[in-house]
């Protein structure tokens, strides 16, 4: 073969051929990922059916009324209606509004906390890493769901107001839950500290603060963005589960656990479906779109490790 | 062995005592105990009131309190439950059974079922028995725990009425011998399904990707080299090995076992300690929480190190380390 070096050059010059970044590869795998793919498109119909979903119905300005209370699904009323005679439907978007915020809210704190957290135990090392760690290890061993829902009925007694409440439920579902992502973190930073570009820095005389924060945590980013997605699905859950007990956020403020919660009463639970199956469904379908998500982001991330 | 066992023993100290002092918190700061309750009684004095305070030592400061509480606990004095009016200790026998005869079974069938999917998805990667197992495992993992049991009880208890509606034996049961098991059984089915298909899911992901993972190992290539059955490759060589990281799995589960199921146990109405400490929730019974709470904390904590011993008996590079 004459085929030499410059050719090939050449050649690819030609044909505009960039050495993919890392970070290009990686969404071009994502979205290779069928069951990902299907994720997000499912996850962007939820969050249109909950932000712009309420704009189109024809109950917005709808009023309290007993006269169409627990009306089965019909022609008006798409899923039927509650007990105060409110469009389920709609409730069902603002529900979920209220339910996707949570989480996202409680998988921000995750990732502030633990990965900050994180980040300081592995860089500093020694008393501060015990420090951090032996209060990961305090939180681990705390059971998740018996002090959560101890938490849920302090807030009852607390008497917050149902819209200051919401605040309170993503913050207590956020600190329950950050400890393995800061264990994640450390644990990469404490690798990335002996490398050698940690030694440039160390050079340059850089503070310790940018050395954390622009310099070690972007590395970790990958972790941090999976561990964040799947934050999300779980804090969903937790947040319903909380809700669904009457522990979480209470009415007025609609959200899906809050809205499934109408089955403890034995004769919508066992007459009247259509109260509580569509918030139920949505839990699901957004909870199983993440997870989709965030396994296609771990696969993108690290193709060493393919399945 | 002994060594790490202590070296273990000895940093879950300062772990407990941390887990203690913020279970202890979290109840004590906990606006109104059942003193406050009692107060809504129209013939309760305020002097009564404070009465009632001192004889629980509630007036104490918090730290002569938390002290009192945790020496108690060593002691394996838990307190009196106000919600039963019984030691907290025999309360928490009466009902943990229960939990754990569900649990038990329940961790039976999910590792059983879990390994054969498991390994059967792993063995047959992308195919579409691979692919529906994925499916299917996704959902099992993303249901809400109550959405699960919501569904199952409409369906298989009030649409189709196959099983009971709840409870452990029928209302005033009077059955002994085979035919009160039979009734047990019967009740406990659908709590029992719902939660092997909630738990199902990780698990069955686990088996199937150390499975993968050992599978492309030389070893396991050198043994189908030797012309080893496909059948002894499969289970001598590989699945022993893809169980190691198992194990470690296996023993966090125990605290699962004694620690009752809070929702599943509420919708299905089954006596158990889950249901018991929800109602202790409700109705501010502080007494009972923590000690279950502290009961769960020291569960866990020793399944950690069990894990780890585990692991070292099992895998001798990890032991040599």
């Amino acid at each position: 073969m004459s085929h030499n070096i410059a050719d090939v050059q050449v050649e690819l010059k030609a044909k505009k051929i960039k050495p993919d970044s890392p970070w290009r590869s990686a969404f071009r795998r994502l979205f290779k990922n069928k069951m990902a793919l299907a994720g997000m498109i499912v996850l962007t119909l939820m969050f249109l059916f909950s932000f712009i979903g309420p704009y189109f119905s024809s109950h917005l300005d709808a009023k309290i009324s007993v006269r169409n209370a627990n009306l089965p699904p019909n022609e008006t009323h798409w899923l039927g209606t509650d007990k105060l005679g409110r469009d389920v439907l709609l409730r069902t978007m603002e529900a979920g509004r209220v339910s996707l915020l949570v989480g996202i809210v409680a998988a921000s704190i995750i990732v502030l906390v633990g990965g900050t957290l994180g980040a300081i135990a592995g860089y500093y090392g020694r008393f501060v890493d015990s420090v951090i760690m032996r209060l990961a290890d305090i939180l681990y061993a705390i059971p998740t769901l018996p002090i959560l829902v101890a938490l849920g009925a302090i807030l009852s007694d607390l008497k917050f107001p149902p819209d200051k409440r919401i605040y309170l439920v993503m913050f207590i579902v956020g600190m329950i839950a950050w400890m393995s992502l800061s264990r994640l973190v450390r644990s990469q930073v404490l690798s990335l500290k002996e490398q050698e570009f940690m030694l440039a820095n160390e050079v340059l005389g850089l503070r310790d603060r940018r050395k954390i924060f622009r310099h070690l945590l972007p590395n970790t980013v990958p972790i941090i963005i999976v561990a964040a997605t799947l934050g999300v699905a779980n804090s969903i859950l937790l947040e319903s589960t909380l809700s669904f007990l009457g522990l979480g956020v209470v009415p007025p403020t609609p959200s899906w656990g809050q809205m499934i919660s109408a089955a403890n009463n034995m004769i919508d639970f066992q007459n009247r479906p259509w109260l509580w199956v569509p918030p139920g469904v949505c839990i699901l379908l957004t909870v199983v779109s993440i997870n989709f998500i965030g396994d296609g982001l771990r696969d993108a991330f690290d193709p060493k490790q393919k399945r | 062995m002994k060594q790490l066992l202590i070296r273990r023993l000895i940093q879950s100290i300062p772990t407990l005592i941390g887990a203690s002092i913020l279970v202890f918190l979290v109840f004590t700061l906990a606006p109104g105990d059942f003193v406050t309750q009692m107060s809504a009684d129209a013939n309760m004095t305020q002097e009564r009131l404070d009465e009632i305070r001192a004889l629980h030592g509630l007036d104490q400061p918090l730290y002569k309190q938390y002290l009192t509480w945790m020496g108690n606990l060593l002691t394996g004095n838990f307190g009196e439950s106000v919600l039963h009016r019984q030691p907290v200790t025999s309360v928490i026998n009466t009902f943990m059974w229960n939990s754990f005869l569900i649990a038990i079974i329940v961790l039976v069938l999910q590792w059983i079922i879990a390994s054969i999917v498991g390994i059967m998805a792993a063995l047959r990667q992308y195919s579409i028995y691979d692919s529906a197992v994925t499916l299917i495992v996704f959902m099992a993992m993303s249901f809400p725990s109550f959405f699960l049991g919501l569904l199952m009880l409409k369906f298989f208890a009030v649409d189709y009425q196959i099983f009971p509606l709840g409870g452990m034996r029928s209302t005033g049961s009077t059955l002994t011998g085979w035919a009160d098991f039979w009734d047990v059984m019967k009740h406990l089915a659908l709590p029992v399904i719902v939660l092997t298909l909630l738990n199902i899911g990780s698990l069955t992901r686990y088996f199937r990707t150390n499975m993968l993972e050992v599978i492309r190992q030389d070893y396991v290539r050198t043994a189908r080299a030797k012309g080893l059955k496909e059948r002894v490759v499969i289970f001598k060589h590989a699945l022993r090995n893809a169980l190691l990281p198992l194990i470690t799995l296996f023993a966090l589960e125990i605290p699962g076992l004694f620690s009752g199921a809070i929702i599943t146990e509420r919708i299905f109405n089954w006596p158990g300690i889950g249901r018991v400490v929800l109602d202790g929730i409700f109705q501010r019974d502080y007494p009972l929480l923590m000690g279950f709470t502290m009961l769960l904390v020291v569960l866990t904590i020793v399944a950690n190190i069990l894990a780890d011993l585990m692991y070292g008996v099992a895998d001798p590079r990890v032991r040599n380390r």
